[in-house]
């Protein structure tokens, strides 16, 4: 008797493990072709990453072994030829050229990371996507005519993220949004408020000189003329001041 | 109990995947709907029937050929027998179904009608008219203007299809023989811009009724204008002698873009009417040439070797805000040139020299990654067709350099022009706004 219920209990644990083992099984292969999916989505970001990463190596290197050169040409600047000077002029322009990409490279690695690891935003609760990912998401809206969409992005940057390093980028693209639409006054404003919030950014040259484009177009002769004259004071070895000076000397 | 309990569950599990299964069927993956249901980056099949009383060179067979070299659509090559039997009888009643067992998604007809043509397409599934409209055609001979009037037609076809139009009804200016000419997009009807010896670097303006050219001559080279509506051409005053190439027009119309050339190097300068001129470019000795305006006018895309090898930047159109576009490789220096943008605005077109010859490449704006697009003979002078999918490329793969048009998606490629020595080719936007052009013009 006791083999019995013995035999049946055991039938009975058996048959309710295959009963169970099978949705079990079902949900474990689901458990796994998702663990997989996962491990092979990291996988290629991290490749992805490693990749990005080399290539910005490469480009470091690359603005060493400049560095380097004109370290030597500079060195033996006594006996530099015109050529020799044009040399120079090339290896600066190739430097700032390289720096360049990498400072776009990294802005685009750094929305990569910000998506894998959220950056703590101003009201800490947030999940909204890092200052990178937020630039990036408001260039793209701008370079699709969305203008409004694309400042909503930006301005949610400099809310969310206000001490970023990246909220003079963003002021100087919501100003070039503004001027996409003809909207001077409101460029102006966005102009002027990168000027003077953050008079140390690469962007303030570029800034002013389209300020004084704008002052221009409207008739304010001479405050654009005032402001093409900051250019060549605060900036006088920039593009737009050589620019500006054009435009001092055929002022219309 | 337990058995039996089971044996529910897989008999409800049979049932469920069996009613999934029948869902699936019944739910095939979801296409473009647009005109009609199509799965995405599949060609629609189309049939096009000849249109009744016309002869030559007749628009079904103008419609077949402009729909085939959109690359959008898969227009079925038919023999005699089988059109006579897929061609309405006097009922009018269409064979949907042998239709669909020739592959056709989209069939269109046409009808002769008092001013033209009435054409109707029909989407062959779901047995109902797509679009449906009466086109004027040009009365008298079947001449350029009558062709360009049909190509118009096949636009409109592609427009009740897929919800844009096509690009048949442009034109693509090129050099040849140091003359301005002037092509329809299917290589039909090419004809000469009085414009003189030594024409280089046509561009169209952004509504397409005027082309702004250079001209070589004793004091170098200066810089024109043909209006095509009027025929009249004119010198840009404003632009003094000396080294003046690769002019554009600004989106406006109201000003060119050009390379002027100085003592050492050459600069950017915008021009207006009034003749006022402010450099673009802060060369510092280096060249700078080769402007081309993003669609919405608010930038430039241009050559400058300011870093020694020529290379493409983008610049704000006041100058200002300068980036490169294409990658720095200190290791390869490649040499890149003629930049053109499309008029979508996302990538930049342009030619780079690989072991000793150019290749076609191009690069999206917004991720600056490089795509090469030709390998076969030297490739140069891209300029984007106004569906920003195509190219007119000058190139030397069959031989002599011929205009080629290239497909940036598939990579298909036709001969434009069958006289050799073409090149710097400008592809035209669409024309239809402003008629035919050209009619006093050309000669």
């Amino acid at each position: 008797m006791t083999k019995r219920i013995a035999a049946l209990f055991i039938i009975a644990i058996t048959s309710q493990a295959c009963f169970a083992s099978k949705s079990d099984f079902d949900a474990l292969r689901t458990d796994v072709a998702a663990s997989q999916r996962r491990a092979i989505t990291s996988d290629s970001i991290q490749r992805l990453q490693i990749a990005q990463l080399a290539s910005v190596s490469r480009s470091i290197a690359d603005l060493g072994d400049s560095l380097r050169a004109m370290n030597s040409r500079l060195e033996s600047s006594r006996t530099m030829t015109h050529s020799e000077i044009a040399g120079i002029k090339q290896d600066i322009a190739r430097l700032q050229d390289a720096s360049g990409q990498s400072e776009e490279r990294l802005k685009e690695i750094r929305a990569t990371l910000e998506d894998k690891a959220p950056v703590v935003a101003a009201d800490s609760v947030s999940t909204a996507p890092g200052p990178a990912r937020l630039l990036q998401l408001g260039k793209d809206q701008m370079t699709r005519r969305s203008y409004s969409t694309g400042r909503a992005a930006l301005n949610d940057l400099m809310t969310r993220y206000p001490t970023s390093d990246l909220v003079p980028d963003a002021i100087f693209e919501i100003a070039q949004s503004y001027r996409a639409e003809n909207n001077l006054n409101s460029a102006d404003s966005a102009y002027t408020d990168l000027a003077l919030r953050f008079p140390n950014s690469p962007r303030v040259p570029s800034a002013l000189y389209k300020r004084a484009l704008i002052l221009q177009s409207l008739q304010r002769q001479a405050q654009a003329r005032q402001l093409f004259q900051e250019v060549v004071r605060r900036f006088p070895r920039s593009p737009e001041a050589s620019l500006a000076q054009e435009r001092l000397g055929g002022a219309r | 109990m337990r058995a039996g309990t089971f044996l529910t569950f897989l008999a409800l599990g049979v049932c469920a995947a069996q009613f999934a299964g029948a869902q699936d069927r019944n739910n095939p993956p979801q296409g473009v709907r647009i005109g009609l249901n199509y799965a995405a980056g599949a060609k629609p099949g189309m049939i096009i029937l000849p249109v009744e009383r016309t002869n030559g060179d007749s628009i079904g067979t103008i419609l077949s050929r402009d729909l085939d070299y959109s690359d959008r659509m898969n227009v079925i090559a038919l023999d005699s027998a089988t059109v006579k039997a897929l061609t309405p009888g006097a009922d009018r009643k269409i064979n949907y179904a042998l239709m669909a067992k020739f592959g056709a998604s989209v069939l269109v007809m046409g009808v002769p009608s008092g001013a033209g043509v009435q054409i109707t397409a029909y989407d062959v599934s779901a047995k109902k008219k797509i679009g449906s409209a009466d086109f004027v055609l040009p009365r008298g001979a079947r001449d350029s203007n009558w062709r360009f009037a049909v190509h118009g037609i096949s636009d409109e076809i592609e427009r009740w299809i897929l919800g844009v139009r096509g690009m048949a009804q442009s034109r693509i200016a090129f050099i040849q023989s140091g003359a301005i000419k002037v092509v329809d997009s299917d290589g039909a009807t090419t004809r000469s811009i009085r414009t003189g010896n030594g024409s280089l670097s046509p561009s169209w303006s952004f509504d397409g009724t005027r082309l702004v050219y250079c001209v070589l001559g004793d004091n170098g080279t200066q810089i024109f204008e043909a209006d095509l509506r009027t025929g009249e051409i004119s010198r840009i005053s404003a632009v003094k002698s000396g080294l003046n190439i690769t002019p554009v027009f600004t989106a406006d119309g109201n000003a060119i873009v050009y390379s002027r050339g100085a003592n050492e190097g050459s600069d950017l300068v915008m021009v207006d009417r009034s003749g006022y001129a402010q450099r673009l470019t802060v060369g510092n000795g280096a060249d700078n040439n080769s402007p081309s305006f993003s669609p919405d006018g608010s930038q430039i895309a241009f050559i400058s070797g300011r870093s020694g090898i020529p290379n493409v930047y983008i610049m704000d159109a006041d100058g200002t805000n300068m980036t490169l576009l294409t990658g720095v490789d200190m290791s390869v220096p490649n040499y890149r040139s003629s930049p053109d943008w499309s008029p979508d605005g996302r990538s930049i077109a342009y030619q780079q020299r690989a072991s000793g010859g150019f290749q076609i490449w191009m690069s999206d704006v917004r991720s600056r990654v490089p795509k090469q697009l030709t390998r076969d003979g030297e490739n140069e002078d891209p300029s984007w067709a106004p569906d920003a999918r195509h190219l007119v490329i000058a190139s030397t793969r069959g031989g002599d350099k011929q205009l080629w048009v290239l497909d940036t998606e598939t990579g298909r490629l036709r001969q434009l022009t069958h006289s050799s020595g073409a090149r710097l080719a400008s592809w035209s936007p669409l024309l239809g706004r402003h008629g035919p052009l050209l009619a006093s013009p050309a000669k």
